[in-house]
């Protein structure tokens, strides 16, 4: 499958302009993090309930234990998202109307699985991806709550992605390459997708239609780009991003352009989404070797 | 200089005849040293005390310190390169803070053992032997170390630093300790979680003692009189060896002081990082200011990087672009150069030697889960304090990372090192009947 790339000369000139103008860094507009958390302990996969102020994440609970977790932002208030649950749960997304929601459970050595809840009914739905070792690794569900869009390995060595419906009943792979595809985030139009893959080398973040159509590469470095995550309006994508040597949030335009630096922290910023109100961006950063959840504005960078 | 194929070879004083004719035999007769070049390197390999840092589980060799940036895709994963303090070295990306430091450490990139399984690579790591059915269970290093040097000021001689004895979801491995010298011998098990509390687990053999959390006083006070209040002579001779350690380590306020991380200042604490790892790293620092002669700090204690009930080993058959990146690599970076600075600015590492590494390498293929398996024909090592001649790579894999292009680097080779650095020589390992075989790693000194 080919894949266009990107015309990434303007990021390129604004990266250049900010490393050699003083003062003039792509991310002096954002405002002052704001810490949201104060264990420190490892947190990742972060994601918003669209009717509520709540985000749910997943964290090292106990060394053996990664749970999800919900924070409601106007509280404070912390508590377990599945109250049972006694084996690693990570990586979940919400529909729209937050009818269903997807995340992985671990239930086997080193065997993960899909699961889909319906909210409405109780009705969960798992997606067993075979025996042995076989991990089904990160997901998202359509905003509708339709389909879910997953990525898993091939035998080959590469990694697709995959898109079922709710029931998990209907397959389909939505990438065929020889390339390792990883960390699918579907718009808020669900019409597309946005995620990394090593089609460019390595680690670069790409979008496609969500019927798998249009590859396009959005960036374009040497360094790492991943987990990318659109905004609410659809118009931006927030990422990770080492292409200066330490885990920074970048944002950019949906198509490439105007990619900017939010963090810079000597520590690692990793896990981005976008709030809501689609002005804040959240994301776990590490500070004196804590790693705790923040939001940072990014207002005056929405160009 | 001597050199051995591609390296820079020296032996070490200290060495008996037999053994030194043993290894003039397997050296081309150029290799041969003088008497002066022996005593140079026996006095730069001293050390009081060894801190084995073991990477339970297995890190990739070509996603962190050898990687393969020319090799096809499906071998050298998605990570990109980076340059390090040595000039043509790169490493990957995920350990930018150690890629600054290669000044402080030697890296041997040619590593080799001889079970691709975990228990049975982790007994080589640990003793230099192989284990299963019928086959003697050879002591440890940390073992042989306390054997020969004893017990110092209330601090057992060999502490393990670790949630557990190192283990797979099926069994512990065989090599961990005294083997068939006796549990006398085995490590003292200490326990420290991510905010630096530390418990030990020997304290549930005593009867009515829960676990203590050393970083809260008062209970532990509370603990102490109770236990003082039980005890008598026979109690205590009823206690096996561990038990009595651990009431021995907590009547000894000098002992007890050196697992107090709360001495510690916030801002070093930090540097370390808040995860197990780390805060096993910096008390593994007090032990060595307390001359306690052997640590051994484990990433782990199951191998499994993604299991239930599991501590997220470096086993990577599945998810090895994931966790790399997002955990694995980022605690280590963070933990190990923070240990490596602080033990340089004590002054600690003349008398340290410090060595990091796992049971083997992973595949430099990637595999049919988009991960990596295990591979023991190649792996890294990194040593440094106690005379190691820090900023150099030692030996090199080919252009995949599947096989050293050098001499092999076998454990028993790690273990004689060890031993040799802390005084225990060929003669005190005859007497002690183990290791009679391992090369001295002449190029790190």
């Amino acid at each position: 499958m080919n894949s266009s790339k990107p015309g990434s000369a303007c990021s390129l000139s604004l990266l250049l302009a900010a490393l050699l103008i003083p003062g003039l860094h792509q991310f002096s507009r954002a405002a002052e993090p704001v810490r949201l958390t104060t264990d420190g302990k490892m947190k990742q996969d972060l994601c918003f309930t669209h009717d509520t102020q709540e985000l749910i994440y997943s964290v090292l609970k106990t060394p053996q234990l990664i749970k999800l977790q919900r924070l409601n932002l106007e509280s404070g208030n912390v508590e377990d998202f599945h109250t049972s649950a006694n084996t690693n749960e990570i990586y979940i997304d919400f529909a729209k109307d937050m009818k269903h929601y997807a995340y992985i459970r671990n239930d086997g050595n080193l065997h993960t699985s899909l699961q889909v809840q319906d909210v409405e009914n109780g009705e969960v739905h798992s997606l067993n991806p075979g025996g042995g070792f076989a991990c089904v690794r990160a997901l998202t569900i359509s905003p509708d709550g339709q389909n879910v869009v997953y990525s898993f390995p091939e035998m080959n060595g590469s990694q697709q992605l995959w898109q079922t419906d709710n029931k998990l009943q209907n397959k389909t792979e939505l990438t065929k390459s020889d390339f390792i595809d990883a960390y699918p985030r579907y718009s808020p139009t669900g019409n597309v997708l946005t995620f990394t893959s090593t089609r460019s080398g390595n680690f670069d973040i790409f979008r496609m239609s969500a019927d798998g159509t249009g590859i396009f590469q959005l960036t374009d470095h040497s360094g790492i780009d991943t987990r990318p995550s659109f905004s609410p309006d659809g118009s931006k994508i927030v990422y990770t991003s080492l292409r200066q040597g330490n885990y920074e949030i970048f944002i950019m335009n949906a198509d490439g352009s105007n990619q900017k630096q939010v963090t810079s922290n000597s520590g690692k910023d990793d896990f981005a989404c976008w709030h809501p109100d689609g002005k804040r961006i959240v994301y776990v950063g590490e500070v004196k070797g804590k790693r705790d959840i923040y939001s940072i504005s990014v207002e005056g960078m929405l160009d | 200089m001597l050199r051995l194929g591609e390296f820079k070879s020296r032996s070490c004083d200290g060495i008996s005849r037999r053994a030194f004719v043993q290894a003039g035999a397997a050296l081309p007769l150029t290799a041969m040293l003088t008497g002066e070049q022996i005593a140079q390197a026996a006095a730069q390999a001293q050390a009081k005390t060894v801190v084995f840092v073991w990477l339970w589980g297995a890190p990739s060799h070509l996603d962190t310190f050898d990687p393969k940036p020319d090799a096809p895709l499906n071998y050298r994963g998605p990570f990109g390169t980076i340059p390090t303090t040595l000039p043509g070295v790169r490493f990957t990306e995920l350990v930018p803070q150690l890629a600054a430091r290669t000044d402080k450490f030697a890296l041997i990139r040619s590593n080799i053992t001889h079970d691709g399984g975990h228990p049975g690579a982790g007994t080589f790591g640990y003793t230099g032997h192989r284990e299963g059915r019928g086959i003697t269970i050879q002591p440890s290093w940390g073992s042989i170390v306390s054997r020969h040097h004893g017990a110092g000021a209330g601090l057992p001689p060999y502490v393990m630093l670790s949630r557990g004895i190192p283990r797979d979801v099926v069994k512990t491995i065989d090599g961990y300790g005294g083997g068939d010298w006796g549990k006398a011998y085995d490590p003292f098990l200490i326990q420290c979680d991510e905010l630096g509390s530390v418990n030990i687990p020997a304290l549930k053999l005593v009867d009515g003692v829960t676990p203590n959390r050393i970083a809260h006083r008062r209970n532990l006070q509370d603990q102490l009189d109770k236990i003082k209040r039980n005890v008598t002579a026979d109690t205590f001779d009823a206690w096996d060896s561990k038990s009595k350690q651990a009431f021995t380590l907590l009547t000894n306020k000098h002992a007890l002081e050196s697992l107090d991380l709360a001495k510690e200042p916030t801002e070093l604490r930090e540097n370390y990082g808040q995860s197990s790892f780390g805060q096993s790293l910096l008390l593994a620092r007090r032990l060595v200011e307390a001359e306690v002669p052997f640590v051994n700090v484990s990433w782990s204690e199951f191998v499994e990087a993604f299991s239930p009930n599991t501590d997220f080993g470096w086993d990577t058959h599945v998810k090895n672009f994931d966790l790399l990146p997002n955990r694995h690599c980022p605690v280590l970076d963070t933990a190990f150069s923070a240990f490596l600075d602080d033990m340089y600015d004590r002054g600690l590492m003349d008398s340290t030697l410090v060595v990091c590494m796992g049971e083997f390498g992973r595949t430099p293929r990637i595999n049919n889960r988009a991960a990596r398996d295990h591979w023991q024909h190649n792996y890294f090592s990194i040593w440094a304090g106690a005379g190691v001649k820090t900023g150099q790579v030692i030996g090199a894999s080919d252009a995949k990372g599947e096989r050293p292009v050098t001499r092999g680097i076998e454990p028993t080779g790690v273990g004689v090192t060890m031993l040799d650095c802390m005084g225990i020589d060929s003669i005190a390992r005859a007497e002690l009947n183990v290791l009679p075989e391992g090369e001295f790693i002449h190029e790190l000194f």
